[in-house]
């Protein structure tokens, strides 16, 4: 005796995937709207983001002052630095996304068996989610804050329209690269009595390993080695080495490959996480 | 049991025309805990070894229900109440035993089972927190496949019955308690569940609320023929909804069955309580039922009996006094079923009935 009798697939072929994309899509407005709540915390991001972009701005200012006029620093000059700066800041609220700290508060709360109860997808749950709250930081925050940014820092329009559109490619891998790695730190919130620590490690880690602080050339040449078997260079670094056209023409399908192949490890790594996650939560109980 | 099966035949679908909505199947649940180790010396052995234990929460329970049943599940913390619930939510695996809901199994089919099921927790909310409360019935409505159309249907007629209109606008951290309880039932009911499954729904509510909602929940299960159950530490709403009781303790099912069957089970007893006009004369009324029915002086005009109907009647007690004295007032009052499921958890069935042969009834 079996109920199948009302699993609605649709009436046609594909009926399924469409049906998927209206429930995901769905998440991802929830989210917009949920966002939406907090508006008026962004314009306290808004101050935030351009202090770290003056400061740098300045300190760069300050090392490159000491130079003759149009030097050149581990490959940046004046002009390319301060645009890498403010446009990493900029990208930053594109594929930033907060998916540790509620899974954190999911599991704290014991809310998270709610998740388990409805016929969703947790993992692409949270991803939509998270997509969402980039679409509402792009109207709220992005413009605004580029606006500003541009009008009052020296900052270069990309090199060309083709290496702005392989920025904003780039910088949709960079949202699921930094979405996988938040929901899998996340995740550690089930065996780990609390993650907060690790949560706020891996906020700087990233900061510092992704390039986002300092351009990765900076760094001490075997550092700078070992980088490029991580993914995290993949979330701001080549990125913005595409804004500003440093990677010649014949290596951008490669990186693109790589950005493809890390987003696609992470994401069945974060599947495997969370299938775990569920056997021991359904074994053991909430 | 009162409710056989409902006929359901849709569109042939199901093989038999009658069927359990629910069926369990000596189910258990153990589950593995560890002991901690006393002191500083005991906190470090337990870093490179615990001695696991196992901890039987659910101890083989077996029950059937049928469609539009309302049933009590009850039982003091820790009786395996919650953990049964998870079972059959799908939520949690069994250790052992067999169950099916709506032709499911619960675990092994979560996804697809979940589509049929609705669950209210008192104390957690399914909505989200931050938007207006009718974005999160259309997100639901979209998790569940349920068209824009077949939603206002059902938000209409929910809306008849919970009054939820100005709350659709309003952000449910805006809400109270007794409105989130409402909109998070009218949430757990968008996809027409055919088994509905409340964990403590009036926690903490007040009688206005409470009463709203048990309104409510009769209504749903009238109108809808959905199939609830209800697990509560509130006797009275037990009382007020369900004709059927599922008594749970140490995991073990103590008792299924109607409610006024344990009302009515013998060696309960009932109180009377009389009023003379006069002096009470107590020692008079006790040589009346030797044996039968012993009075206490409550005041000076007031005395109190209890008497279980099978020893005495209460039409016998009173006659027997109004014949004899000038009585000013009289109240006869059942045991409250508090009492009732007190003293069957202190002393187990009355009358030497098993669990067993009362699950027959």
């Amino acid at each position: 005796m079996k109920a199948v009798v009302s699993t609605p697939t649709g009436g046609f072929a594909g009926g399924n995937l469409v049906q998927a994309l209206g429930v995901y899509g769905a998440f991802v407005k929830t989210a917009f709207l949920n966002m939406l709540a907090y508006r008026l915390r962004y314009f306290t991001g808004v101050i935030t983001y351009l202090l770290f972009v003056s400061v740098n701005y300045f300190i760069w200012g300050a090392v490159f002052s000491t130079r003759e006029a149009g030097a050149v620093i581990n490959g940046f000059s004046f002009p390319e630095m301060v645009t890498y700066v403010s446009v990493a800041w900029m990208a930053r609220s594109l594929y930033f996304s907060n998916i540790d700290n509620e899974i954190n508060e999911l599991v704290r709360t014991g809310q998270i068996s709610v998740f388990l109860l409805r016929p969703v997808h947790f993992h692409w749950m949270m991803v939509c989610q998270a997509a969402g709250e980039t679409l509402f930081r792009i109207v709220f925050f992005t413009l605004p804050i580029g606006i500003v940014i541009v009008s009052i820092f020296p900052v270069s329009p990309p090199v060309s329209v083709s290496a702005f559109s392989l920025f904003l490619l780039a910088t949709a891998f960079a949202f699921l690269i930094f979405a996988e790695i938040s929901f899998a730190i996340g995740l550690l919130a089930f065996s780990v009595k609390s993650i907060d620590g690790i949560i706020r490690a891996k906020y700087f880690l990233v900061q510092i390993l992704s390039g986002l602080l300092l351009p990765l050339s900076f760094f001490p040449e075997l550092f700078e080695r070992v980088l490029m078997f991580l993914p995290f260079r993949m979330i701001a670094y080549v990125p913005l080495q595409l804004y500003l056209g440093k990677i010649p023409q014949g290596e951008v399908p490669w990186i693109l490959f790589q950005q493809i192949v890390w987003s696609a490890a992470l994401i069945v790594l974060c599947e495997l996480m969370w299938r775990n996650v569920v056997k021991k939560l359904t074994l053991q109980g909430g | 049991m009162e409710n056989i099966g409902f006929a359901l035949s849709r569109g042939g679908a199901r093989e038999e025309n009658y069927m359990s909505m629910i069926k369990v199947d000596r189910l258990s649940k153990i589950y593995q805990t560890y002991d901690r180790r006393e002191g500083v010396w005991g906190g470090v052995v337990d870093l490179f070894s615990r001695e696991y234990r196992d901890f039987l929460a659910v101890d083989g329970i077996s029950f059937s229900a049928e469609e539009g049943e309302l049933i009590g599940y009850i039982g003091p913390n820790g009786a395996g109440k919650s953990t049964s619930i998870k079972m059959l939510t799908g939520i949690l695996q069994p250790t052992s035993g067999s169950m099916e809901v709506y032709g499911y199994h619960p675990f092994k089919q979560r996804k697809q089972y979940t589509k049929h099921i609705g669950v209210v927790f008192g104390q957690r909310t399914q909505l989200w927190w931050d938007i207006a409360v009718i974005e999160s019935f259309k997100l639901l409505a979209k998790i569940y496949e349920v068209d824009p159309a077949s939603l206002k249907r059902r938000l209409d007629l929910l809306n008849d019955i919970l009054d939820l209109g100005p709350l659709l606008r309003t952000p449910v951290r805006k809400l109270s308690l007794g409105q989130r309880m409402k909109c998070d039932l009218a949430a757990s009911l968008i996809h027409e569940p055919k088994v509905l499954f409340l964990d403590e729904p009036t926690i903490g509510l007040d009688a206005v609320a409470k009463d709203a909602i048990r309104h409510f929940l009769r209504q749903i299960n009238q109108d809808f023929k959905t199939t609830i159950i209800l697990t509560t530490h509130d006797l009275n709403e037990i009382e007020e909804l369900c004709k059927r009781v599922i008594l749970l303790d140490e995991g073990k099912i103590l008792y299924d069955g109607s409610l006024r069957h344990v009302r009515s089970l013998p060696g309960l007893g009932r109180s009377l309580l009389i009023d003379f006009a006069g002096d009470a004369p107590l020692d008079e009324i006790n040589n009346l039922f030797p044996g039968r029915a012993e009075f206490v002086q409550e005041s000076q005009r007031r005395v109190k009996t209890v008497f279980v109907p099978e020893t005495i009647s209460a039409a016998e007690l009173i006659k027997a006094i109004l014949e004899r004295y000038s009585i000013a007032d009289l109240t006869i009052s059942e045991p409250s079923i508090e009492q009732v499921i007190m003293r069957i958890y202190r002393d187990g069935l009355p009358g030497g009935e098993s669990a067993g042969q009362v699950a027959q009834v």
